[in-house]
């Protein structure tokens, strides 16, 4: 597997759980949730791909929107962390965190091959 | 410097974007374009300096439409076997309220419908004997078991008696449990998905 493969796999599973962790903070709209997003590293590659993904947590229930009027141009809808995506959060930092210590776990011993 | 190619160039990429987006529900399409849209314009009157270059470089960072639709169409796919995703059509109301009242005709509609699979399908036919119609008719009967221990000893018309009290409970209780079940498995799929699922629950 070509490690540009594997690193988009393991962003799959992560990244709408660092979204919503986001939005624990203050509600965003999805320009924000980008730049935000930006200044983390190499998490989102395609940042069109942000809209579908917190479309489908609004369908899922874990984030709330609203529009909010901006002082200049059109209304923007805001996100909201909602009841069952706050608990999805606090369940998926304590598994990444169980899992992120087994994996370090592995590798400094030197990746099992002792 | 200025775009001069700066609506041919977002036009276009809205244009991919669309139809790469068709065969999602239209409600879950335009939010999408309407959200990309409005995104673009955001950056748009953040840029100090918009050139066509600029623009190419903000729909380069957007990513491949191919991509987005991907990603929305992952989500789809992903739902689609959630629980939850439930829906009463008229046809399933039917199925279940005659088939306490009209069994015959509730059990042919229980089978007309996709909402249910065929083990389903089966315990739903089987089990409630003929609804409620059904349930009068068997206990109909029970006088005849009656009549026959009343000839016998005391202990003997006390376990008849136990016993039918017994049947009469699970005749009259069957029915309506065994809706509630089937009110509980049932699962409609919209129109799209119908296709796709709807064999693997024949």
């Amino acid at each position: 597997m070509p490690i540009d493969g594997l690193a988009t796999q393991l962003r799959k599973g992560v990244i709408e759980y660092c979204v919503l962790a986001m939005l624990k903070e203050a509600p965003l709209y999805g320009g924000e949730v980008i730049q935000l997003l930006r200044t983390k590293g190499q998490i989102l590659v395609s940042e069109g791909t942000i809209y579908p993904l917190l479309s489908r947590m609004r369908s899922e229930g874990f984030v709330e929107t609203e529009w909010r009027d901006t002082p200049a141009g059109a209304p923007r809808r805001y996100y909201r962390l909602s009841r069952s995506g706050q608990r999805a959060v606090a369940e998926f930092r304590d598994e990444w965190f169980r899992f992120r210590d087994s994996v370090d776990e592995i590798f400094r011993d030197g990746g099992g091959q002792r | 410097m200025t775009a001069v190619r700066a609506s041919q160039l977002i036009d276009a990429y809205l244009r991919r974007l669309e139809k790469e987006l068709a065969d999602l529900p239209t409600a879950k399409r335009h939010e999408i374009v309407d959200e990309i849209r409005s995104h673009i314009a955001g950056e748009r009157s953040a840029m100090v300096d918009e050139t066509d270059a600029n623009l190419m470089n903000l729909l380069d960072r957007l990513g491949d439409p191919a991509e987005i639709a991907a990603e929305a169409r992952s989500g789809a796919e992903r739902r689609r076997p959630a629980p939850g995703f439930r829906r009463f059509g008229t046809l399933e109301v039917l199925a279940l309220a005659l088939m306490l009242l009209a069994w015959p005709v509730g059990v042919i509609l229980l089978w007309a419908s996709r909402a249910w699979t065929t083990r389903e399908k089966v315990l739903g036919s089987v089990l409630p004997p003929g609804g409620y119609p059904g349930a009068f008719l068997v206990m109909s009967t029970f006088h005849w078991f009656v009549s026959m221990a009343d000839s016998g000893p005391k202990w003997g018309q006390i376990t008849v008696g136990a016993v039918l009290f017994t049947v009469s409970l699970l005749l009259l209780t069957a029915p309506i449990g065994m809706c509630v079940y089937l009110a509980t498995r049932m699962r409609v799929p919209s129109q799209q998905q119908g296709d796709v699922r709807g064999s693997s629950r024949w």
